[in-house]
């Protein structure tokens, strides 16, 4: 029975995933330390929200559950990337570096795909929870919280921003091809992306356009936050939706062109 | 003894002297570690100067718009002068033999570390004038400092460095009891942000906070190095904080050398 090339790839997705989680469920002790970790990140944001309020009673028009959203969907979208997109990029380099991108080159499938799905880092699913969670107590806890609408715009503005995100650090880290090293770069993406823990119309009009176009932490975590909290334009999400197709179809022909630029184990 | 000291201040010389080269062959490395230093800073610089600027009078607390720009365009020379050895770094020279090689020296191994950073701070003091001179464009900051405060920066920057390596360096030598301690780590560098003056000035902070935090080395590394140049303190303020910064680095570097001793007896290389 032919099932068609999408089946194919989605089959193959779902069995590197399943042996993925298989692997990390050996180390379930590791759940544990995780939580530490993501109760520690999580409790220094929500102490700096609450430093800040404890000053000031909103912060360029945000209310304090307002901001508690936005640490969630903070929390949600660097738990997914940390879950799904930072394994397989760090698997990425190393194979560059070691030459066995080869492994994934000779294989019949769209290289692109396999080199997103090959790893998962289950246990920052807790990340993921975290995130719902207190997205969860700050919209019950917010005077006017989102209706159904902006609930939908949330979900869909949030699978958006993760896709954004997940080209932006394809494209950068697909510069190991040439540069090798991606360590600073790395860290310097991690610095960046903290500055989407607080509302984008906090920064200046240079910063702001740095953040949307050059690492995209406001299409990114800004308009996720936005939609929850009833400030995302309908216009706004159709742009954020036009920008991810071209990013898509960006990151796609940059890869095609890094990836010529491999030499392999053999060079 | 002389002999000794004289030894030691060679090494000094010395390392830094290479460190500083080093770390200008990988300026780009430099630029990008000094970058990512800096963004912390420019964030609740952002953060704070709208607020200020947004609220009644155009002030927070004490501080203005521009005193806030200052504050943290001066965080961001102290984050570059005070970055030093990390305890996952320690850590790491533990659980893989490395600290083999430093115990053949005729010194603590601490006395790397120092001379190697402090060899960093040379070059990265001159990398980040132009990213001060980009933010107080676009920031406008206004700084309240003479001569006397300069000389009271440096000393006090100097010391804040010290103190930090010290009390990192205790930190990571838990490694010689603990497989793990990452969390520990966490949790120590997340107190350390909320509580050195890194988010706000500490007059900001909530009183119960204030209270916890004069209890802990942080704001002698961090606020009050950057205070002694923005907040127009006192003669008395300055010596204060030079009081308590050198009590500080005093315990630190007594902890260190304790606890060193039961460390080095615990530890174990093989092959290395």
């Amino acid at each position: 029975m032919n099932r068609g090339p999408m089946n194919d790839q989605l089959t193959m997705v779902r069995r590197l995933w399943r042996v993925q989680v298989m692997n990390e469920l050996q180390y379930r002790g590791n759940v544990a330390l995780q939580l530490v970790h993501s109760v520690i990140a999580l409790g220094v944001a929500l102490a700096a929200v609450q430093f800040v309020f404890a000053r000031v009673n909103q912060v360029n028009g945000w209310t304090r559950t307002e901001l508690l959203a936005l640490v969630g969907v903070f929390t949600l979208v660097g738990g997914l990337m940390a879950m799904f997109i930072r394994p397989n990029l760090f698997m990425l380099v190393a194979d560059i570096n070691r030459g066995t991108l080869d492994y994934v080159l000779v294989k019949p499938r769209d290289t692109q795909l396999l080199i997103s799905v090959r790893a998962i880092d289950l246990w920052k699913g807790v990340d993921v929870l975290l995130g719902l969670g207190i997205i969860g107590w700050a919209t019950t806890t917010m005077t006017d919280g989102p209706g159904l609408l902006d609930l939908l715009a949330f979900v869909l503005s949030t699978a958006l921003g993760v896709v954004i995100l997940y080209c932006c650090m394809y494209c950068l880290f697909a510069t190991a091809f040439w540069f090798i090293r991606m360590d600073e770069a790395a860290a310097l993406v991690d610095a960046v992306m903290q500055t989407g823990r607080w509302p984008m119309s906090l920064y200046p009009g240079w910063l702001r356009t740095c953040l949307t176009l050059l690492i995209p932490v406001a299409p990114g975590i800004g308009l996720p936050a936005e939609a929850l909290t009833s400030r995302l334009t309908p216009l706004v999400l159709v742009g954020q939706f036009a920008f991810a197709v071209a990013y898509f179809v960006l990151c796609r022909w940059f890869l095609r062109v890094a990836i010529r630029h491999y030499s392999g184990a053999s060079a | 003894m002389t002999g000794r000291i004289r030894a030691l201040a060679a090494f000094y010389v010395v390392m830094m002297k290479n460190s500083a080269v080093v770390c200008f062959h990988y300026r780009a490395r430099a630029i990008i570690l000094l970058l990512v230093t800096a963004m912390e800073a420019v964030v609740y610089l952002a953060l704070w100067t709208t607020v200020a600027a947004t609220s009644p009078g155009g002030t927070v607390g004490t501080w203005t718009a521009s005193g806030l720009a200052a504050y943290f365009i001066v965080l961001t020379l102290v984050r570059q002068m005070t970055t030093t050895s990390s305890p996952q770094g320690i850590e790491e020279r533990v659980h893989s033999g490395q600290f083999s090689v430093a115990l053949l020296r005729p010194m603590h191994p601490v006395h790397g570390d120092i001379a190697e950073f402090a060899g960093w701070k040379v070059v990265l003091a001159g990398l980040w004038l132009p990213v001060a001179v980009v933010l107080t464009l676009l920031f406008r900051p206004t700084f309240d400092f003479g001569w006397l405060e300069v000389v009271v920066f440096l000393v006090a920057v100097t010391t804040a460095f010290l103190i930090r390596t010290l009390y990192l360096w205790l930190l990571g030598m838990t490694a010689f009891w603990l497989t793990r301690a990452s969390a520990a780590f966490d949790l120590f560098m997340s107190v350390e942000l909320l509580l050195s003056g890194r988010l706000m000035p500490l007059s900001l902070l909530p009183d119960w906070a204030s209270t916890v935090s004069s209890a802990l080395p942080f704001r002698w590394v961090f606020g009050f190095p950057i205070e002694v140049l923005v907040a127009g303190l006192r003669p008395a303020e300055l010596v204060h904080g030079l009081v308590m910064q050198a009590v500080w680095a005093v315990l630190c570097g007594a902890g260190v050398l304790v606890l060193w001793r039961s460390a080095i007896r615990r530890y174990t290389a093989v092959g290395q």
